[in-house]
Parts: structure tokens; sequence; C-alpha cells
């Protein structure tokens, strides 16, 4: 049993994989790649459709509205507010050992094109953290890759501190 | 969607005994239940032509197994896979077409794989695909996803958790009235409230049970139906959504039913009202205001208050909801279990759970975007 890969469909699987403090990290492809590209250079880009004139995320090989290839990739502010988030308290994902904030955001320069970048908000109290929250990103090193991260932007309201 | 030619009834039910452990082999249970389906109806197994079989795990079941062990000599239609009213309606279009006259549709749950898991590679902790955006940050199952969605729908709309706990608070008191159900212990809403987060705002009591057996309904064209033993219940109309975008919330923008709602009440030529009873998908308690908004029983933003106090959704009530206690406190059967139940109130057999007026019922299977309905009547 030793000597046995954890196998990932299973609860046991999971839980084994956390034992071993895996800390998943992303596993790009050639769609994916510039994503993951910009940010070992600080930068976040997200995918924008000249045909329609959209933004998408996740990337894709075509626009997921009007399915034309003429997409570019485009450097964004990394300027946000919050869509929805959650409170993790129950940590079943292997690599997440204290509660912690996973937050959807809404990129200001995508405000009607519904796009929601996965993140967690740090720098604040997990308490801290509320609906349309203004956010802006900062970049994590993780064994090497580095993780667009989110943080609360300058002007927004911080309870803790109050 | 509806038949086209010919009326088709759900004419018989079949369970096992709904359990924390499996304790007999998956075919075995499954035989149990498509006979105990067979035998409600009246109808001998060897007259049995179809079969749909559903498992959520790889590998794919052993339908073959299965149908021999029921008796079935001569199988003419066999699709496997879909959940709740969805393969009900793929049967129905396989009786109505005239590839086979019955078909048994029979679910085995097994409790050994979770529903979905974060896809990492257990050599590299790389994650591919979708995920790949996903997983590095903690979010990786169903429990989190759900969390997301129902904090936006709660903040858009202004509903509190203490109105919405009213359905997982009301539906166990139907468990408590439901022999097959594995909770057994009154839900109040200090218990709600005081119930572990998993996923902030998602409680312990916001997620389903998750139970091992099998569980089958037979359906049959309507002349046959009207020679067995009970009441036919009829699938009136039924569609699947054609939103596939795997997070989809953009209907929640709608001021209305969704176009799924709006193809199933134009095809069995009702409307919401006339709905007696609601069997919304629970896998997450928050789905059920969802689908209620979505499918137009109440209007945008009004499902908190119209269950705030339990005293509209009981089984007693104006329009009751999971009077089985769900997939909440009855057992995870992804959606076999609103069929089943709802047939046997259609029935009026459902004994201490009937409800007032049971003449049909709107069902709702798996997502509140990506999802199907049906609505199932005795006319």
């Amino acid at each position: 049993m030793t000597n046995e890969k954890p196998n990932v469909q299973t609860r046991e699987g999971q839980e084994q994989m956390k034992a071993l403090g895996i800390k998943p990290l992303p596993e790009p492809d050639a769609t994916t790649q510039p994503y993951w590209d910009a940010a070992m250079d600080d930068q976040l880009k997200i995918q924008f459709c000249t045909n329609c004139n959209q933004y998408q995320h996740p990337p894709l090989p075509a626009c997921e509205r009007c399915e034309s290839e003429k997409i570019e990739w485009r450097s964004i502010s990394g300027k946000g507010i919050i869509y929805s988030f959650i409170i993790d308290r129950r940590l079943m994902t292997t690599g997440f050992d204290e509660p912690y904030v996973v937050a959807q955001i809404n990129p200001i320069e995508a405000e009607h094109d519904d796009v929601r970048i996965t993140t967690n908000i740090k720098g604040c109290e997990l308490t801290d953290v509320y609906m349309d929250m203004p956010v802006e990103v900062f970049f994590e090193e993780v064994n090497g890759v580095k993780l667009p991260q989110f943080k609360p932007a300058p002007d927004a309201i911080i309870k803790s501190e109050q | 969607m509806k038949t086209d030619h010919m009326k088709v009834a759900i004419v018989g039910c079949g369970y096992t005994k709904a359990t924390r452990k499996l304790e007999k082999p998956e075919t075995e249970i499954a035989i149990e239940a498509c006979l105990m389906a067979a035998q409600d109806a009246g109808m001998d197994p060897s007259e049995i032509d179809g079969i749909n079989v559903q498992v959520h795990h790889y590998p794919p079941p052993e339908t073959q197994t299965i149908a021999q062990g029921i008796g079935i000599t001569n199988l003419r239609w066999n699709q496997d896979g879909g959940l709740g009213i969805l393969p009900a309606g793929i049967a129905a279009q396989a009786i109505d077409s005239g590839e086979c006259n019955s078909v048994l549709v029979v679910k085995i749950m097994n409790t050994i794989a979770p529903i979905s898991t974060p896809q990492i590679d257990p050599n590299t902790g790389r994650v591919g695909d979708w995920q790949q955006f996903e997983v590095p940050y903690g979010l990786g199952f169903s429990m989190q996803r759900v969390g997301l969605m129902a904090r936006k729908y709660m903040h858009r709309y202004n509903i509190k958790q203490e109105q919405l706990a009213w359905i997982p608070i009301v539906q166990r008191e139907h468990a408590l009235m439901n022999p097959w159900a594995v909770m057994d212990s009154p839900m109040t809403l200090d218990d709600y409230m005081n119930s572990r987060i998993i996923s902030d705002p998602v409680r312990l009591f916001d997620c389903d049970m998750p139970v091992n057996g099998a569980f089958a309904f037979l359906m049959t064209r309507e002349d046959r139906a009207n020679e067995l033993n009970h009441k036919p219940v009829y699938l009136k109309s039924w569609a699947g959504s054609e939103v596939t975008k795997r997070d989809q919330l953009n209907a929640e923008y709608l001021d209305g039913p969704t176009p799924l709602a709006l193809e199933i009440y134009k095809d069995a030529q009702l409307g919401p009202k006339d709905m007696d009873l609601w069997y919304m998908y629970d896998g997450f308690s928050y789905f059920v205001p969802m689908w209620m908004e979505n499918l137009g029983l109440v209007p945008r933003g009004e499902a908190g208050n119209y269950v705030e106090g339990g005293d509209n959704i009981r089984a007693g009530g104006e329009h009751p909801i999971n009077t089985h206690g769900g997939q909440l406190s009855e057992g995870r059967l992804h959606g076999h279990g609103h069929v089943l139940e709802a047939v046997q109130q259609l029935r009026g057999n459902a004994g201490i759970r009937q409800a007032n007026t049971a003449n049909t019922a709107i069902i709702s299977s798996v997502f509140p975007w990506t999802g199907a309905a049906g609505i199932l009547s005795v006319e």
C-alpha cells in the first residue's frame, strides 16, 4: 500500500494526498500557457476576442460566444471587485491546512463580460472580506511557479481595523 | 418535450434499504429493486424489454448481468446514465417510438467514490484542464462551488440564511415520516444555524446524505398501464437544459422562468400554478430556492419569503416540497427519490406524508442551470 499512489477519485486518496502535503499547481497546456507565462512576469493577462470585443476566462482555443479564433491576450490592471466568495473551514483540499477564502473576482476591464477569476484573498482577516469589495492583484511564488492572488485594494474597507 | 404518439406512465416503484455502508454487491441490489418495481406494477419481468441503469462511478454498471438477474429475456432497448427525471424522459421517448414497450429505470448508489474531486496528478501535484485555475486556490469540490453560487444568490435578492433554513428543517420533518429515510432526528432552526460550517455559507445541514442502495421505477405505455396494479402516473413533459457552461450563473439575471421551464409548461399545456407538489433537486439545500425561481413557481427573489416558517412547503401546506425528505434527509439518490415519491403521492399512496391535493408534480434534477425538469400527472 505504501508504494501505491493515491487514487484521486476516492475520498481516501484525497486524504492521502493531504497527508503527503501535496500543494496543487497548474499544469499549463498550449491554450493556457500565456496566462501562466504572464504571471511569471508579474502580469495579469486574459483573453480578448477581437471579433465580438469581449474578454473571456478561463482561456479557450476559440471565443466561447462567437467561436472566432481571433483571440488576443491583453494585460489587465489587476483591479477588480469580489463577485462572490466562500470561507472554507472544512479543509478537504490538499495543501490547505487552515481556513481560507476562495473568491471570484470581476476585473474592472471586463465589467460586462461575465469574467470571473478564482483566487484567494490575502492581506486581511477572513471575516474582513465582503461582497463587491475592491481588490487588486499581486503575484505569489509557490515552488517556482507564480500564482496571481488578490488582496484588498487601498480603498477597500477593512472591518477589523475600524 | 413530450411523447408524440402516446402517453407513457410510471407504473411500478422499487426500493432497497438505503444504508451507510454498501452491504451487498451492486448487481444484487439493482436486481432486488427492479424485481420489486415489477411486482409493484403487477408486470412479469419477462415482459420488460428495456432498461436504463445509472451509477456515478467508473466502471460502468453490469447491465447485462442485472437484466438477466431480473428475468428479462428480450432486451430491445438499453441506454445507461442520466439522473432523475431525465432518464425517465429518454425512456418515455424509446417507448413512444416503438423501440420497446416497458423500461426499468434503476439507480445504484455507492458511497465509495465522492461525487467530484480535484483531478490532481499524485505524482506531480499538477492540475490540468479548467481545474488548473481553481484547485491551486483550494477550490475543488461541489460543496465549495455551491457556496459561491449561494452567497451570490442571497446577496442579489437580500435573502437570509434564517429564511432558507426552513427548507432543510421541513424536509427533515418529512423524513421522520418516511421509513426509507436515513435521518431520524428532528431539526430546529437553532440546530441548523449551529450546524458545522463547511464552506461559508454552506453548512453541514445544507449537504445531502450519502447512502448506498438501489432504487427503480418501471415505465410503460398507457394502454398497458391501465391493466396494472396502480393508477398510472403520466410523464406529461420533460426537457433538458441547453445551458452547458460549467459554472453558469448567467441565468440568475433573468426576471422570470428559464427557457427550460417555459418549454415543459408549454408541452404539458399547464402553468406553474397547476403544480401541486414541488420535487426540487436538493443535492445542496440552496438548489431548492434556485430551482423554485427558475421554474417560475415563485417570482424571482421570493423563494426565501415563501419558505420562511415552513407553512407553505410542509406536506399539509399549499405546495409541499420534497415530501420524502429529499436528498438532504432521505438520502442522496441523485434525483431518483424525487421521482419515486412523486409517484407515490400522485397515486395517493404516501400514507402519513400524503398531501391534500396531489394531481400534478413538477420534478427537477441536478443543477439549477444545467439540469432537467419534468411534469408528472394523473391525467
